[in-house]
């Protein structure tokens, strides 16, 4: 019996392992990253919940994010403060929308990124998923994927060490080139859950 | 004869006396801050010094190229690492490293000490909220691994906006613009790097070495194509010295040879040649020993200098044993004959040089002090040594009878012409007159062996790191270092108003990185007591999602630093960054002076309104420090030129009472006249502006041409005589031409200057002394009866 059990749990492990492997075989990284890269445009809205241990409660944010894989990543919030943050290449631009008072004033800010070189990487990681930069994302993190081409999930942990000081793992689910949820977990245990809704492409 | 030997004794004893010297305090400097003027005033003195000497004299600016940017930025950091790990380096700059951790702390610990924002309304409730309001959108921003670092410690961001201030160096820029995480150039063609020595600015043996030393790792790192460019105040100085003691070295080898060689052609005696030797050496050894024993060292320009010495202490035995008739028998006879002669060549030639000695350049006046002793002791030699020397029978060969007679035909043919030679001296004057070249030349940077082009890579380098490439400053005089700080805050609110009008693009003042306490009080006294705080805080914390205790560590801090006295200079002084602050902000002779570094400076007229002595006693002054150079350089020169006129009038005085007559001198002097007013003249032609050192080089043409003069004022009719004469004048005036013309190829502008002007003015003494002769020469006398001493 005991010989018996052993036996099974080895045949269904293998079979699972088989599976698995049929699995990523059936959805490899290279067409996630293919698929992605045939959406270059698109804007969505999106909530997020951002938990800290800074925070008591997470705080909920609302807004939009436009996407352009030849520009930037924008990301407007409109709750529960004004606020539109411009990633590109260099910089991370961010415009305060101050509304106190009737006079709203804006106020801006610019962070060159080649002044912070691993918290850039961490802060572009999120479009290079949406760019399906496959280079860049294979130098930087692992790779897990799982689930089929309609449903899948992709999670990434960093591969050195400097990024590991910001960055615990991205955790990205979607379907076929389309991402709608978006986890990042940071090395001190904040939290950000993205949700993206009403998708459009240009 | 005794009275001959006791004297050669004295002379002899005072060789001895300067071989000691030589031995025992032998220094040589190449500042050539030595041939600059001078500021007028003590406070001008105090700050050229400071700036050339102080403490950011120790600082290298570092820029390497040539390579992708990713390749240079890795060269960048391994470089960096290998430079902090040596000793010789202070501290390494590139960007990545901008501060140490102990100053980082520090700065931390004093925030609300030293920040510039204002704090009052910081700490209400309103305050509060509005800093918890930006922390909030600071946490959820992409930044906010940046926001997390400070945000317990820090709500109202003080330590952000310091960091970036400080860590920037002094300047309150946020500095060079980074790539790949070290800084690199506006262009994006280099990565720099300030690298700060250990030695100091005046040890300049310590700095070569560190200075190769970069040079050394970063060959030892770089992969081919990678360039790297240094400058700043110590690379400089090596360089400075380096093209000095070259120049020094090679130049006297090559005259030394060159004058030996063509003296044994013109003479062919090895024994002569030897005996020649002996006064000049003697003048060289004496001449370094004065100048030691007067100024303490020798600057290797006097000593590069000094071969011109070579080129005038040779014609004097040289026109001792061309007079030389027989052997030692007769030496005291001869030299008793040439004597008088001899002496008023010298005394004039003196005169020139005592001119030196008598301005206010530092470097002049030691060129000045080393020739006249030089020239006096080689003289002495000649008289009183020299006599001993002399073999029994001295045969001086007849070399360069080709040259002799070719100069022979010259001079027939130029013999009574000095009236028509009196026509050129005007022409020279119309020439300059007229002429597109300016007359004098003021630049400064003349000076330096530094050619522009490297000036310009300096300037590039410290405009890409936003450092302070000298020039312009306003500069805080005050009776005490807090009210130097206070009337700089005072200044600041007025610079920060014409930087908003455009007139310059920003300043670095030691009140940015260390408030007066006055202000350091009234930003405390912002801070309410903890309890306040804690209420006020609680409050604001009310509708935020911040958890109630996440900014304990605020409160308390910033009770702490409440109850902490105001910084002064002496809290900073440990620090590498308080090492810094002493550039912006130092005591001397009991008066505070605080320079305020201006960039980029686009209107002078907004600056120099700032001029204004202050009722608390305080001043603040506008400097263009090089218009101001300028300045005291015209003014400078506007001293000599009467320098210059009293030196003639003393030399036609001195011909007056020797020949006993008011006529006779201008026979002497009209040829050197007309010598040095055409020299002007081909100077200026060929494009030349007169810098001091080229107006000094006018009256060493009047010594020369003198000495020239007065020989051929010699010259009679008896054959023998005029040919040995008239070949002494000759050689011993090619030999000066000789020396003075290899100074041209020196690299030291005040060398070259010099060089040339004496060159062409001697050559020209030469022919113009040749056309106030009234003796034709007679033929030469045929070769059996010149054999012996004759030429």
């Amino acid at each position: 019996m005991h010989v018996v059990r052993i036996g099974l749990a080895a045949i269904v492990a293998l079979v699972a392992s088989i599976n698995q492997a049929a699995a990523a075989q059936d959805f490899p990284f290279d067409d996630l990253m293919g698929m992605l890269a045939e959406h270059p445009r698109f804007t969505a809205d999106f909530t997020e919940q951002r938990s800290s241990f800074l925070l008591a409660r997470p705080i909920e944010l609302e807004g939009q994010i436009r996407f352009d894989a030849e520009k930037s990543l924008e990301k407007v919030v409109k709750s529960p403060f004004e606020e539109r943050i411009t990633i590109d290449s260099s910089a991370v631009a961010i415009e305060r929308v101050n509304s106190e008072g009737k006079a709203a004033t804006v106020q801006r800010t610019r962070y060159d990124l080649a002044n912070y070189p691993f918290l850039a990487k961490a802060v572009q990681g999120v479009s290079n998923v949406f760019a399906g930069d496959k280079q860049l994302l294979e130098e930087l993190y692992d790779h897990e994927l799982s689930g089929s081409a309609q449903q899948w999930e992709l999670v990434l942990t960093p591969k050195g060490e400097k990024l590991a000081e910001f960055i615990e793992s991205i955790t990205i689910r979607g379907s076929g080139g389309v991402i709608d949820y978006i986890h990042s977990l940071e090395a001190d245990g904040d939290e950000s859950k993205l949700t993206l809704n009403n998708r459009t492409e240009p | 004869m005794s009275t001959s030997k006791s004297a050669a004794a004295v002379v002899l004893l005072l060789v001895a006396a300067s071989v000691a010297v030589l031995v025992t305090r032998f220094r040589v400097t190449t500042d050539l801050g030595l041939f600059l003027p001078h500021g007028e005033s003590v406070m001008e003195r105090v700050l050229m010094s400071q700036l050339d000497h102080g403490s950011t004299s120790n600082l290298v600016f570092a820029g390497i190229g040539g390579l992708e940017a990713e390749a240079l930025a890795e060269l960048n950091r391994q470089l960096a690492d290998r430079l902090s790990a040596d000793p010789r380096f202070v501290q390494v700059l590139n960007g990545e490293r901008a501060m140490s951790e102990a100053d980082r702390q520090w700065v931390m610990e004093n925030r609300y000490h030293l920040t510039t924002s204002d704090l009052s309304g910081k700490f209400t409730e309103e305050g509060l909220r509005a800093a918890l309001d930006d922390r909030l959108r600071g946490l959820t921003s992409p930044l906010g691994a940046l926001e997390k670092q400070f945000m317990t410690r820090d709500p109202t961001g003080e330590i952000i906006n310091l960091l970036q201030q400080w860590q920037t160096d002094f300047s309150a820029d946020t500095g060079p613009e980074k790539r790949n995480g070290v800084w690199f150039s506006k262009d994006h063609s280099r990565t720099l790097m300030m690298i700060e020595l250990a030695s100091s600015g005046l040890d300049l043996g310590a700095q070569e070495t560190a200075v190769r030393q970069i040079y050394s790792e970063f060959e030892a790192l770089a992969p081919p194509g990678a360039e790297l460019v240094m400058s700043g105040p110590s690379v400089f100085s090596v360089e400075t010295r380096d093209v000095i003691t070259r120049d020094a070295r090679v130049l006297s080898v090559i005259a030394t040879t060159a004058v030996v060689l063509f003296l044994f052609a013109a003479f062919r005696s090895v024994r002569l040649l030897a005996l020649v030797l002996v006064p000049l050496a003697a003048g060289v050894v004496a001449a370094a020993a004065a100048v030691l024993l007067v100024f303490g060292e020798i600057h290797g320009v006097t000593l590069a200098f000094g071969i011109t010495l070579t080129g005038v202490a040779v014609d004097y035995p040289i026109h001792f044993f061309s007079h030389l008739r027989g052997g030692r028998a007769h030496a005291e006879e001869s030299i008793r004959g040439i004597w008088p002669t001899l002496v008023l060549g010298v005394v004039s030639t003196i005169i020139a040089y005592v001119v030196l000695v008598m301005s206010e350049f530092v470097g002049l006046q030691q060129l000045g002090l080393f020739t006249v002793v030089g020239l006096l002791v080689a003289a002495a030699v000649t008289r009183w040594v020299l006599p001993f020397l002399v073999p029994r029978r001295l045969v001086l060969g007849r070399g360069l009878r080709g040259v002799h007679a070719l100069l022979c035909r010259a001079g027939a043919l130029l013999t009574g012409k000095g009236a028509w030679s009196l026509v050129l001296i005007p022409l020279s004057l119309v020439v300059v007159l007229l002429g597109d070249t300016p007359i004098r030349n003021l630049d400064v940077d003349s000076l330096s062996p530094i050619g522009q082009a490297r000036r310009d890579q300096d300037r590039a380098l410290r405009s890409d790191l936003g450092f302070w490439y000298g020039g312009k400053l306003a500069v805080v005089v005050a009776p005490s270092a807090e009210a130097a700080l206070q009337r700089s805050e005072a200044l600041a609110e007025e610079l920060d108003s014409l930087v908003d009008a455009g007139a310059i693009d920003r300043y670095d003042m030691a009140a940015t990185f260390l408030p007066s306490q006055a202000r350091q009080q009234r930003q405390l006294a912002a801070i309410p007591p903890r309890e306040v705080l804690r209420e006020r805080l609680d409050n604001a914390l009310a509708d935020t999602p911040f958890r109630k205790d996440v900014f304990d560590p605020f409160v308390e801090e910033v009770t702490r630093a409440r109850e902490r006295e105001p910084l002064t200079t002496a809290s900073l002084s440990d620090s590498q960054m308080g090492e810094r602050l002493k550039a912006l902000l130092f005591q001397e002779d009991g008066i505070w002076i605080a320079p305020v570094l201006l960039h980029g400076v686009a209107d002078e007229s907004s600056l120099a309104a700032l001029n204004r002595k202050h009722d608390d006693g305080t001043q603040v002054l506008y400097l263009n420090i090089k218009a101001r150079a300028t300045q005291i350089l015209a003014t400078a020169i506007d001293h000599v030129l009467p320098l210059l006129g009293f030196g003639v009038l003393a030399i036609y005085l001195l011909l007056a009472v020797s020949y006993r007559s008011v006529v006779q001198p201008f026979r002497v002097l009209l040829p050197t006249l007309s010598a040095v007013a055409v020299t002007l003249g081909i100077l200026n032609a060929s494009g030349v502006s007169l810098t001091l050192m080229h107006l000094v080089s006018m009256l060493l043409i009047v010594g020369l041409g003198l000495d020239y003069a007065l020989f051929y004022n010699r010259l009679r009719d008896d054959a023998d005589e005029w040919h040995t004469t008239f070949k002494a004048l000759w050689v011993s005036s090619f030999t000066t031409v000789m020396v003075f013309g290899i100074l041209v190829y020196s690299n030291t502008p005040p060398l070259q200057a010099i060089g040339l002007t004496v060159g062409i003015g001697a050559l020209l003494s030469l022919i113009f002394g040749a056309c106030w002769t009234r003796h034709k020469p007679p033929p030469l006398p045929d070769v059996s009866s010149a054999r012996g001493t004759r030429p």
